[in-house]
């Protein structure tokens, strides 16, 4: 009787498709308040991409700071800018949320996608998947470094797909995909690394007339890959401009995402069980993983370790290959590589029964839990997506803050939220810092913190009001000084204004 | 001709005390001991105190904050030797005796590596990576003791697991009661030891027959931790401590790595090589080796500071993963394995000497040079502490409490030991309160000026860099009235109501 009564298949879903539906409800449920509770970077996203939807044109210049305007700026995101603007426009913050779950939700199946490719059980690869996941909402953030990891994901499931089969239509469409991603964010050296990467170990291993083929095919993809990075608004000029970002480290030290991690932090605990983990894991001795697993796993722990950043690039390039290894003992290829894998992990017990649970599986439950989600995160039961109140001033740009006009002096965290709630104002630097410049930046901490020279800094801006963080030193001073005035203040932030205001100061629009 | 060959073995100097006599040179001449860490002062002075008065002080002699608050003097034995150093010879002597203790730790960390089975060229460039590792946290204070001890403890227990001469664990108990007085880490040494228990008791170990010595050893080492100024009051606060997150975020040491920094690079490499060294599938790891070497990967990755005891404790383990890996089969095991076996080779001739005479004469040749011309170079360093303000200090004659920059409370105890101070580096002591406080002044936070009226400061010393400086300009009733590029001196010009 009950066999009558069991779902149709097409109503299963599978591990994977659970996955993502997974992935898809962190990043909007409790994802969502998370990704605009500090950062107000995806303003200047929309802002720019605004811009570009209006007039149809790649902006080149500034036209959003009073510090730096018609300064020269390279527009290495505009792509991500545009689909964060056109989201927003959409159903606004709401929308640029469901942006980044649907971009981070591929990133996880695509992780699932190459650690299952790579020889895990189906067990074992939804545990690493899932721990993937975890470690990626770590920096799960509405802003065009997501496109990054999805493209990375994407790329590592290509290669290892061409790796296996060899077959062409695996490695064509790559240049095509750093063509997009050298638009779509700054982070594609990475993806040629992984390329280069590929291409070196066909050195390595195994020898014939196959992989010389493969080799070539790798050289020729590396090659057009790098020429389809130079195909952006500032061409060459989009590498000198990274290079010349990732070497200074002023910039690279100012910027929280680019620190060490803090290991006292809570979130920061499940990497470092991770790193334990894994040690516990090679210490066996049960496993040995090939030797491009092994650089790659340890090469992205090692980046997490320098920039927390990278953290979705272990997760997501590194963690995979936990799945791939072959007993201990044996050098020759694995005959059944997953049967080997899956001797080296306490998961294995489950496999035979998700194996049962995959075999039966469709793709309606899942596609319509995502479409759900999606209407569900746009619609009026909507999780707030707003900035935080708790940590954007929010309430007095709400009030005296909005009566404001003249140069503004902000906090470097606000200038995002400004651009996008206040598009009127003309900032004085926002998180962008690597435009801004480290003489700026230097100028912005010597007045934030109250150092020598403020008072000369704010002079020489022409700076008529200051927004700041409550807490910031520099509100001692003008609290004290005779040339300002506390305007309003609450739990958040305070606003002074110098004794001799000046008039507002409205943005220029794009010529 | 007898007496010659006889003396041969101590006058050939072996690759162990190349390695300590490298250490003691780099750590004397290579090394500003005296740059940006004010605490040495703090330690000196409190040793100074216990020597002059025969008593080992339980309230606060030196702070306007704290005066006369209950204290716990954890340390008060390595205070002691540094203040004996320093009567002897000035911050010379302090700085020949760190680069000893440093030294110690390094040679231990070969002899270990040696034990492991490393000959001369592996156990060189183990404890060449140790040495670097211990030098990231190189400085004159009381945890060069726990670092040397951690070493020894470890040493001390690989030999006993050798041997399996049970009488070797009774040198445990002098040791941890020495420890306890010396330095609050202790605790390092307790765990270490927890750990090869837990080795030997775990089921099918190869050390099941020290499983009832090794446990007494450690009800005796826990017992011989009591015996300090506190007794059991020592675990108390020594574990209290860590409990606290806003001190141990505040004090940069207890912070985790920068892997931007030289430091931070030096402990990515040794964390590589020893995932490398596992990942390769040509080594397996044991319970002791593999917990030590995770443990302390994991204390280091939160805290710095336990940087030098990743080195002393997870490092030398691969020697032992080293050697498993040269002797795996395939071609590139088979050429390290060539070399393993002329590193074998130089480990037979290595026996026959020790090095002693060579090691003794260079030690005393460089304590010799640093304590002659030492007396410039082993100082405070202008740049970093008030040296110049203090002929200003001495020329205004401040009087009444002073808001002093944190790093400077030490430096302050030695060289102006009639000023109580308003904080210093020992935070466990002044608390998390009293913390917050000096933090909010000095970064100008709400509410700053009222504290300076609260604490009733008279005077202030700190960098000129910092905000209150600024602040303190723009208020009437304060005037600067000294600053150079390092400290700025501002005093009261009239009582706060």
């Amino acid at each position: 009787m009950l066999t009558h009564l069991r779902p149709h298949r097409a109503l299963i879903p599978s591990p994977v498709s659970a996955l993502v539906l997974l992935a898809m409800l962190v990043a909007l449920g409790p994802g969502v308040p998370a990704m605009f509770r500090t950062d107000g970077d995806l303003g200047r996203h929309v802002r720019v991409g605004r811009a570009i939807l209006d007039d149809g044109r790649i902006p080149t210049r500034d036209y959003y700071s009073h510090t730096r305007p018609g300064a020269e700026w390279t527009p290495k995101e505009w792509v991500a800018q545009v689909a964060f603007a056109a989201a927003d426009r959409r159903t606004g913050l709401a929308g640029t949320a469901t942006l980044a779950g649907l971009v981070f939700a591929l990133a996880v199946g695509l992780t699932f996608a190459s650690t299952a490719r790579l020889g895990a059980s189906l067990s074992v690869a939804v545990g690493i998947t899932a721990l993937s996941l975890l470690l990626q909402v770590v920096h799960l953030l509405p802003r065009p470094h997501l496109f990054t990891t999805a493209f990375a994901a994407l790329l590592m499931y290509l290669l290892i797909r061409y790796r296996q089969s060899a077959r062409l239509r695996w490695v064509a469409a790559i240049p095509v995909l750093f063509l997009l991603w050298a638009n779509t964010h700054g982070g594609f050296p990475a993806g040629l690394a992984l390329l280069a990467l590929f291409f070196a170990d066909t050195w390595f291993g195994a020898r014939g007339p196959e992989i010389r083929r493969q080799r070539a095919v790798l050289a020729v993809t590396l090659a057009l890959s790098a020429l389809g990075t130079l195909v952006n608004p500032a061409g060459p000029a989009v590498w000198s401009h990274l290079l010349g970002q990732l070497g200074n480290d002023f910039l690279m030290g100012l910027t929280q995402e680019f620190r060490s991690p803090d290991f006292h932090a809570d979130w920061s605990r499940l990497l470092l069980l991770t790193i334990v983990g894994i040690g516990l894991f090679l210490g066996s001795g049960r496993t040995r993983l090939p030797l491009l697993g092994l650089v790659l796993l340890l090469g992205t722990m090692a980046a997490t370790l320098m920039s927390v950043r990278h953290i979705a690039l272990f997760a997501t390039l590194g963690l995979p290959w936990l799945g791939s290894g072959q007993r201990s003992g044996s050098s020759t290829e694995p005959a059944d590589e997953a049967e080997q894998a899956e001797e080296a992990w306490p998961l294995r017990a489950l496999s035979p029964g998700l194996k049962r649970i995959s075999e039966r599986t469709g793709p309606i439950v899942p596609l319509a839990g995502i479409v759900a989600l999606v209407l569900v995160a746009n619609g009026p039961m909507s999780p707030r997506a707003d900035f935080s109140s708790a940590a954007f001033p929010v309430q007095i740009m709400s009030g005296a803050g909005s009566d404001q006009s003249g140069k503004i002096f902000n906090e470097m965290e606000w200038g995002g939220y400004l651009l996008y709630e206040h598009p009127e104002i003309l900032i004085f630097l926002d998180g962008h810092a690597d435009f801004f410049g480290e003489e700026l930046v230097g100028e912005y901490m010597t007045v934030r913190q109250g150092y020598a020279g403020w008072s000369e800094i704010l002079d020489r801006y022409g700076v008529d009001w200051t927004l700041t963080r409550r807490s910031a030193p520099v509100n001692q001073l003008l609290e004290v000084s005779p040339d300002w005035e506390l305007v309003e203040r609450d739990g958040v932030s305070a606003v002074f204004r110098r004794n001799n205001g000046r008039g507002r100061v409205r943005a220029r629009s794009i010529p | 001709m007898n007496s010659a060959r006889r003396l041969r073995p101590l006058l050939v100097p072996t690759t162990g005390t190349v390695i300590a006599a490298a250490a003691l040179v780099w750590s004397l001449f290579g090394v500003r001991l005296f740059r940006n860490d004010g605490d040495v002062g703090r330690h000196v002075r409190l040793g100074r105190y216990i020597l002059e008065s025969g008593t080992i002080p339980r309230v606060d002699h030196f702070s306007h904050t704290m005066s006369g608050q209950p204290f716990v003097p954890y340390e008060w034995l390595s205070e002691v030797i540094f203040a004996a150093a320093d009567a002897l010879g000035g911050l010379p002597a302090v700085a020949v005796l760190t680069s000893l203790l440093f030294a110690a730790a390094t040679l231990v960390a070969f002899r270990l590596c040696v034990l492991l089975g490393g000959g001369p060229l592996l156990a060189a460039a183990v404890s060449t990576l140790s040495m670097a590792l211990q030098g990231v946290h190189l400085l004159p204070r009381p945890h060069l003791f726990t670092t040397l001890l951690a070493a020894c403890t470890l040493l001390l227990l690989e030999i006993h697991r050798r041997r399996a001469d049970h009488r070797l664990l009774f040198g445990l108990v002098p040791l941890m009661v020495l420890w306890t007085n010396l330095h609050g880490g202790f605790l390092v040494g307790f765990v270490v030891l927890c750990v090869y228990v837990a080795d030997a008791w775990r089921p099918g170990s190869t050390a099941r027959a020290a499983r009832v010595p090794l446990s007494l050893a450690m009800i005796a080492c826990f017992l011989a931790t009591l015996v300090n100024p506190v007794g059991v009051e020592i675990w108390s606060h020594t574990l209290a401590y860590f409990g606290v997150d806003f001190l141990v975020d505040m004090t940069d040491e207890y912070r985790s790595p920068d892997f931007h920094q030289l430091y931070g690079k030096l402990f990515l490499a040794g964390i590589l090589t020893g995932f490398g060294l596992l990942g390769s599938g040509r080594s397996r790891a044991g319970f002791r080796d593999l917990t030590l070497f995770l443990g302390w990967l994991a204390a280091a990755l939160i805290s710095a500071r336990n940087i030098p005891l990743f080195g002393v404790l997870s490092v030398p383990w691969f020697v032992l993963w080293s050697k498993q890996f040269a002797g795996s089969t395939d071609t590139t095991g088979g050429l390290l394995r060539h070399l393993s076996d002329i590193d074998e080779r130089g480990r037979l001739v290595e026996t026959r000497f020790s090095g002693t005479v060579p090691a003794l004469i260079l030690g005393l040749v460089a304590t010799s040079v640093a304590l002659t011309v030492g007396r410039e170079r082993y100082a405070f360093e202008a740049e970093s502490f008030p040296v110049a303000a203090m002929k200003a200090l001495d020329e205004l004659k401040p009087h009444g409490n002073l808001f002093n920059e944190m790093p400077w409370g030490g430096y302050l105890l030695y060289s102006r030991p009639e000023v109580p101070v308003f904080i210093d580096g020992q935070t466990d002591f002044y608390g998390e309160e009293l913390s917050r406080d000096y933090l909010r002044i000095r970064e100008l936070g709400p509410g700053a000026f009222d504290l300076l009226d609260r604490y009733s400061i008279d005077w202030v010393l700190v960098r000129s860099t910092v905000p209150l400086v600024q602040g303190l300009g723009l208020r009437p009733e304060w005037t600067c009235a000294y600053q150079d590029l390092t400290a700025t001196l501002c005093m009261r010009a009239r009582k706060s109501p």
